[in-house]
């Protein structure tokens, strides 16, 4: 791979790998250090000789292990609060403006009570991943996959009906 | 008519089934009025989720540029050097003792088997001290009384 393809591939993926690590914990600095790595890595073992198939799905896999180690070495500091999505606050109406609020702030709560591996399984596949390549990035089985995210999901409209205002405060 | 239950809607969302099972589904749903609310149901589900999960993102990501290596890296470990060079080290010692002590030996009279020299003399020249001052014995047998007579020489 020459640097052209690389630079091509850095700039398309890297928004989308910065995205999923952020969400996973919350913590710039550090999301930047694992994209970082994850980009490095995959430079090296191209310049290297060594053929990478699915270059999306082994960069996700990598920034992921990375992510897991660094907590393990608690080497990251997680939960800075969201900066949600500047639309939110483009609604002029006030009523629909704090609807639309207080729905993410429903969401940011039940998300954060899940397991980690909820959680990536959730924003993997928000990101359009197929179950082949969630099952890939994450290690969970493949047969496994649509039954646990389907879990997921229901567990998460159930909870964000039953949270109640005051939980969040 | 076989209805579907809510992880094969899931996965028929998804598309994460055969071809063949997708077109029955699909042929399903148009007959089933069951089914058909059951899918409704899990697409809003699913839609709803997605698009607030969307509404997380960072409004703009900069991208920081990428530095490039100048040469391609390398792994060494080089955690284990101090240890490697120790141990190298500690082998040379153990050679060099072993060398010293082996050419020491070989100059020197051998201590134990002169030892083992002289005890084996020592049996030897008791042996022949004892042979020298052995008492015989002769035995002579009456055949008529049948009485063995004794005589010291």
């Amino acid at each position: 791979m020459n640097k052209l393809e690389f630079t091509h591939i850095y700039q398309t993926l890297y928004p989308l790998l910065f995205r999923y690590i952020y969400r996973l914990h919350r913590n710039e600095e550090s999301s930047k250090d694992i994209c970082q790595e994850a980009f490095l890595k995959l430079y090296t073992e191209t310049s290297e000789g060594k053929k990478i198939e699915f270059i999306k799905s082994w960069l996700f896999k990598c920034a992921t292990n990375d992510f897991l180690n660094r907590i393990k070495r608690n080497q990251i500091i997680t939960f800075e609060p969201y900066s949600i999505k500047s639309e939110a606050f483009e609604i002029q109406n006030p009523e629909e403006k704090y609807i639309k609020t207080e729905r993410l702030r429903h969401l940011e709560y039940v998300i954060n009570k899940l397991k980690d591996n909820e959680k990536q399984l959730i924003y993997l596949y928000q990101d359009e991943f197929s179950y082949a390549e969630i099952s890939e990035i994450t290690g969970i089985k493949l047969t496994s996959i649509g039954k646990t995210l389907s879990r997921t999901i229901k567990k998460i409209s159930t909870q964000l009906q039953n949270t109640k205002s005051y939980e969040l405060l | 008519m076989n209805c579907y239950n809510e992880q094969q809607i899931f996965d028929f969302i998804n598309k994460e089934l055969p071809d063949s099972d997708l077109r029955f589904i699909e042929n399903h749903l148009q007959k089933c009025s069951i089914c058909k609310d059951l899918y409704e149901e899990k697409l809003e589900e699913i839609n709803s989720l997605v698009t607030s999960i969307h509404d997380f993102n960072k409004s703009a990501i900069y991208i920081p540029e990428f530095i490039f290596p100048k040469k391609p890296q390398f792994k060494r470990d080089y955690r284990f050097k101090p240890l490697l060079i120790m141990s190298i080290a500690a082998s040379i010692i153990f050679i060099i003792s072993i060398s010293i002590l082996l050419n020491s030996t070989k100059n020197t009279p051998p201590f134990d088997l002169e030892l083992i020299q002289m005890e084996q003399d020592n049996v030897i020249s008791d042996m022949n001290e004892s042979w020298h001052n052995r008492d015989l014995i002769f035995t002579q047998f009456d055949e008529e009384t049948g009485k063995t007579e004794v005589f010291l020489n």
